[in-house]
């Protein structure tokens, strides 16, 4: 201490210049945990976590997809056996007024006494389509050999469905094996042309069809195509069945029920509450494109989106002002010319601060792009154009992205020592909770609109824990969007 | 021993050693800094704690321009006003007081007060006082500066400070019976 008089300031000033006090140990132990703790959570592992919740998510759909796919199957085969012994039964039922000898109703009936679960198997083949019946002189009929047993489950089905008066059946000719030809079903309405299958879905009730239902060497299951009923329709008349232009109630409750795929595109503006001790809000936009699986009245939907969200906050700068410059003599050195010893300087242009920090506070900006990647679970009706659904799921959010704006200072030749931002830090993935509802309006054949009010729940604190203490962030959101589906 | 730059460079390494060299080499003045400006030692072991995280997560923005003990003490000091403004409100609305000369003391007065009777002193203060004081006094800041950090306005920075003086001053002159005249 000097010996003059000091003021207060200078007392506590020199009082404290070198006070230095051991802290206790745990906080050292605190600050270790902490940093470990954030490593594990947001930093190095970030792939890891990620690379793991892509992971689950497809394994997870892949099984259902193969299991849906399965029972699909399954489902038709059933339907084929149980059409085929339907119509069969009709045949027998029918054919003791048609028949032409002992030979055709023994055939058919050792053909309808061992039923096709029993032979496990099945090849038929349709053919001997009459094509003079079918409006189609001068044309080969179709024939189709080997089909995959659904097709000629659909046809089959669809002779029943579409000929319910069917009152005249003649049997062919018999080939000695289990054949069966089915000849002259003649609807009420007279006949009907058809160029393919499955012009065969659009025949309302007439037309003429000749078929041969032959048994022989087995098939597996597993060689069956598995192709999508969907194919099938691919008609105008087809679609007009599936728009409901065409009265046809069995066939559109079929395509209803089996597995129809939906791909949609969506914009989703969000607000988003952060319940702490700032009680903030903020807004986010999502663009994504989803998948949509529907089975019965159930759906499945995951995709892959893209937020936009922001951080309006501020930030205290540290900085030096800039005084001005000098030039600094490094080194000098003495030419001799004819005039005598000139000297040389050697400079260097040196700025000078202010020796003293000053601060000062800025706005900033902090833009964040994260990937989204949900997996939904909902139910679903429509009646009509329209449908409704509900779903809900977890959803995984990435961040991929962060802008974190730069500090403008007024004078930009002003040094800047350290920055603090007020806004806090990110976490680089989280989990979230999604439930929506909504409905869809049918455009068309294939698209539709669609919008859904929907919510979000985060499932821990979109900030590092250290920077903010936030509860679970939660948001509200209205996504509009187009879904087509093929 | 790390220089510096050494050590700067090891702990955004993850070098678990260089970090507990940082901590060791500069916790215990900036601990000093945190009971300046807490209430009690809990709050600025939180102040310390949460300072010496941010410090670490932030190094890379550190650019061996300045000195790092000047760096940390600064995000130690921004750490201290955002804790202490997160428990408390200040009062916007006083008007300054007239300025009275500063009372000046005989040195060897000042030698018979020790640090920690004076960290009482500061801690004894109103809340507000004790931040200004802190940021005006001790750590240089501008009034205009404090107003910005601190969400008042510099009038009310200037106010603060000159009660916090004459609060002091009226302490200090108790505690030793110096009288004023």
């Amino acid at each position: 201490m000097s010996n003059k008089d000091i003021n207060i300031d200078d007392l506590f000033r020199n009082a404290f210049e070198n006070f230095e006090v051991d802290p206790p140990e745990h906080v050292w132990g605190n600050i270790q945990k902490d940093m470990q703790g954030n490593n594990r959570g947001s930093g190095k592992t970030f792939p890891k976590g990620g690379i793991l919740g892509i992971s689950v998510i497809l394994v997870l759909s892949s099984l259902f997809f193969i299991y849906q796919t399965n029972n699909s199957v399954s489902e038709v085969v059933d339907s084929a056996k149980i059409a085929l012994n339907t119509d069969i039964d009709n045949i027998e039922t029918l054919l003791p007024e048609y028949k032409s000898g002992e030979n055709e109703k023994s055939n058919m009936a050792s053909f309808n006494g061992q039923s096709l679960s029993e032979k496990g198997v099945i090849d038929i083949s349709v053919s001997s389509i009459n094509a003079e019946s079918l409006g189609k002189r001068g044309t080969d009929a179709m024939i189709v050999k080997e089909k995959p047993i659904k097709e000629v489950a659909m046809e089959v089905n669809n002779n029943t469905a579409l000929n319910p008066n069917n009152n005249e059946l003649s049997s062919g000719n018999s080939s000695g094996e289990v054949e069966n030809e089915l000849d002259d079903i003649e609807g009420d309405e007279g006949q009907a042309g058809f160029g393919d299958d499955s012009d065969l879905l659009a025949m309302g009730g007439s037309g003429n069809v000749h078929s041969d239902v032959k048994a022989s060497a087995p098939i597996p299951e597993e060689s069956f195509e598995q192709t999508p009923i969907v194919e099938m329709l691919e008609t105008e008349e087809a679609d007009e069945i599936a728009s409901g232009d065409v009265a046809s109630p069995e066939l559109k409750n079929d395509y209803g029920k089996k597995g129809d795929l939906y791909f949609g595109l969506y914009f989703t503006p969000e607000v988003i509450f952060y319940p702490s001790d700032i009680n903030t809000t903020n807004k986010s936009y999502s663009l994504d494109l989803n998948m949509t699986y529907k089975f019965s009245s159930y759906l499945l939907q995951s995709g892959i989106g893209v937020m936009s969200s922001s951080d309006d906050g501020q930030s205290k700068v540290d900085f030096e002002k800039y005084l001005g410059s000098y030039e600094d003599v490094y080194d000098i050195t003495f030419d001799t010319t004819a005039n005598g010893v000139v000297p040389v300087y050697l400079t260097n242009t040196v700025d000078v601060y202010d020796s003293v920090q000053h601060v000062t506070v800025t706005p900033t900006k902090n833009k964040y792009t994260y990937l989204q990647i949900p997996v939904l679970f909902g139910y679903t009706e429509e009646f009509r154009r329209f449908s409704w659904f509900v779903k809900g799921g977890p959803s995984l959010s990435l961040m991929v992205n962060e802008d974190i704006s730069s500090v403008n200072l007024e004078n930009d030749n002003n040094r800047i020592v350290n920055v603090d931002s007020e806004v806090p830090a990110r976490i680089k993935m989280n989990w979230q909770i999604i439930l929506a509802g909504g409905v869809t309006y049918k455009l068309g054949n294939h698209v539709s609109i669609g919008v859904e009010p929907m919510m979000r729940f985060y499932m821990k604190s979109a900030y590092e824990q250290n920077s903010i203490q936030t509860k679970h962030p939660y948001s509200f959101g209205i996504r509009s969007g187009i879904i087509v589906n093929f | 021993m790390y220089s510096e730059k050494e050590l700067v460079k090891e702990c955004l390494c993850d070098n678990a050693k260089a970090q507990e060299e940082f901590y060791k080499r500069y916790a215990p003045k900036m601990y000093g800094v945190c009971l300046r400006f807490a209430k009690n030692r809990m709050e600025a072991d939180d102040i310390l704690q949460e300072g010496f995280i941010k410090a670490f997560a932030n190094l890379k923005s550190f650019r061996n321009e300045g000195s790092l003990e000047g760096w940390v003490r600064r995000t130690i000091v921004n750490t201290a006003i955002n804790h202490v403004k997160k428990f408390a409100k200040y009062k916007k609305d006083l008007d300054i007081d007239t300025a009275e000369p500063v009372q000046k003391m005989s040195s060897s007065v000042v030698d018979t007060i020790s640090v920690n009777e004076l960290l009482k002193l500061i801690k004894d203060l109103p809340i507000g006082y004790k931040m200004v004081f802190n940021l005006n006094v001790m750590e240089g800041y501008t009034h205009r500066e404090i107003a910005s950090l601190l969400d008042i306005s510099e009038n009310t920075s200037k106010s603060q400070l000159s009660r916090a003086r004459h609060t002091l001053q009226r302490k200090v002159n108790e505690l030793y019976g110096i009288d004023r005249s």
